[in-house]
């Protein structure tokens, strides 16, 4: 979306403010359908089209993020506009490919306008219930308590239940830190284990499976093979191994002059 | 069939409405009292009234959320709030949240995309609020590929917003489609932002 905005002159010319305008996409083009005063059923969806676009490069312009679903809906528009701009199919299958491009979008549209509408309604009834007041939950009273029956299970009774012995329980001035112990196994305690295990093998070696005694960790397994590593690049132990696929024989450096 | 005389339902009917913090549902006294649902049901009606037609007086009961409760007087809310300093007054429903509650309400069970399909955003972050709020709760799974979470309004959603069933929404489809003046106005005010207008 990063074309020049050079068909909306006006953009150009931006005020300094930041706002999220609208709620989504299905939010602006109810509001570019009603400013253009056109009929819903009846889009023209090539001004409409431009228009959305024209919002979109608007918001770029002011280094508003474009949210994805604003994206979608632009595709969603172009390709209902390349589809208008096709030359209609004979009138053979009305049912599929005569039908408008548009009317998925309509439906849509309506609905959410409805859902919208609707809203407002909601908003009065959340003040109206608002101005009531209820008795509160008091400590006496036995509601909620465990076990709650079964098939008298609403949702989120359970929930409420949990709430209310909690705060029965009250904050028992713990604090909720966990300490996590450092594991023990570290690459250099890994080699030197290993190292000593070598020479005290003396000049016969030692096989490299019994390196590795049960019960396995996994971690063990992998740091031991790793000092092993680091050990044979250090050049402070050799590895043989005489056949193919045969046992590997650990043994100290014969003499460190070599190296 | 009970142990309780009809003219001793009335008081005791009252006391119990007095002393719940939940709406009291008829079924579940009668089952309780082991007493007719349709008396207790009629005894709770009669009181709806009687207290509708106190004089001077602060309560009054409410159907609401399937059941009944004493509550305050929507004349008194200013003055009960400032008595009560307002403390657990949690905030109002936000825009998002309210239209995703519209959704949830009328095509429950519903799975989370089919929420976003109808809005055209994403109801990650509102599921979760509404669910805190105990306003939504899951129902289920879809039986589709992934099954995915099927959402649905709760009892303290009728509450919320001081219904008594679900039935008190009105079809969706009476909503007219027409040009609301308030609606106009934010977003003539959005639009600007963004140079447009």
């Amino acid at each position: 979306m990063s074309a020049p905005a050079s068909r909306v002159p006006l953009i150009s010319s931006l005020p300094p403010v930041a706002l999220p305008a609208f709620e989504g996409p299905l939010d602006l083009l109810l509001h570019l359908i009603r400013e253009h005063r056109v009929d819903i059923a009846d889009i023209p969806i090539l001004q409409i089209t431009d228009q959305y676009l024209a919002y979109l490069r608007a918001m770029e312009a002011m280094n508003l993020s474009v949210a994805g679903e604003f994206l979608l809906m632009a595709a969603t528009l172009l390709e209902i506009k390349s589809r208008m701009l096709l030359p209609n199919p004979p009138r053979v299958e009305e049912t599929e490919e005569g039908e408008d491009p548009r009317l998925e979008l309509v439906r849509r549209l309506e609905d959410y306008q409805r859902y919208k509408l609707f809203i407002a309604t909601l908003a009065e009834w959340e003040d109206d219930r608002r101005a009531l007041f209820f008795r509160g939950q008091g400590d006496y009273g036995g509601e909620y308590v465990l076990p709650v029956g079964f098939g008298d299970l609403k949702p989120g009774a359970l929930l409420k239940a949990l709430h209310r012995l909690l705060a029965e329980a009250g904050d028992d001035g713990s604090q909720a830190v966990t300490s996590v112990r450092r594991q023990k196994m570290t690459l250099r305690l890994a080699m030197a284990a290993l190292w000593h295990k070598v020479e005290r093998s003396g000049p016969d070696g030692i096989l490299l499976e019994d390196c590795f005694e049960p019960p396995f960790v996994r971690l063990e397994v992998v740091m031991l093979f790793l000092a092993l590593l680091e050990l044979l690049r250090n050049c402070r132990m050799q590895a043989v191994q005489e056949t193919h696929l045969g046992q590997i024989l650990l043994t100290m450096q014969a003499a460190d002059a070599d190296v | 069939m009970s142990d309780f005389l009809e003219t001793d339902l009335p008081p005791l009917l009252e006391a119990y409405l007095f002393v719940a913090t939940e709406p009291v549902q008829p079924a579940e006294i009668a089952r309780l009292l082991q007493a007719d649902a349709g008396a207790v049901e009629e005894a709770l009606e009669d009181m709806v009234n009687a207290y509708g037609r106190r004089i001077n007086s602060g309560l009054h009961i409410v159907r609401i959320a399937g059941g009944y409760q004493m509550a305050t007087r929507p004349a008194l809310a200013h003055g009960i709030g400032r008595l009560l300093a307002a403390p657990n007054q949690k905030s109002r429903l936000s825009k998002p949240a309210l239209e995703t509650l519209a959704v949830i309400a009328y095509q429950q069970p519903v799975t989370q995309a089919e929420i976003e399909a109808v809005r055209g955003v994403s109801a990650d972050g509102v599921l979760k609020t509404l669910s805190e709020r105990q306003l939504i709760a899951e129902t289920g799974r879809k039986e589709v590929a992934g099954r995915p979470i099927l959402y649905g309004t709760t009892p303290d959603f009728l509450h919320y917003f001081g219904l008594h069933t679900l039935d008190d929404l009105p079809p969706l489809e009476d909503i007219a489609l027409g040009d609301s003046d308030g609606e106009k106005a934010a977003e003539a005010e959005a639009l600007m932002a963004v140079g447009l207008e």
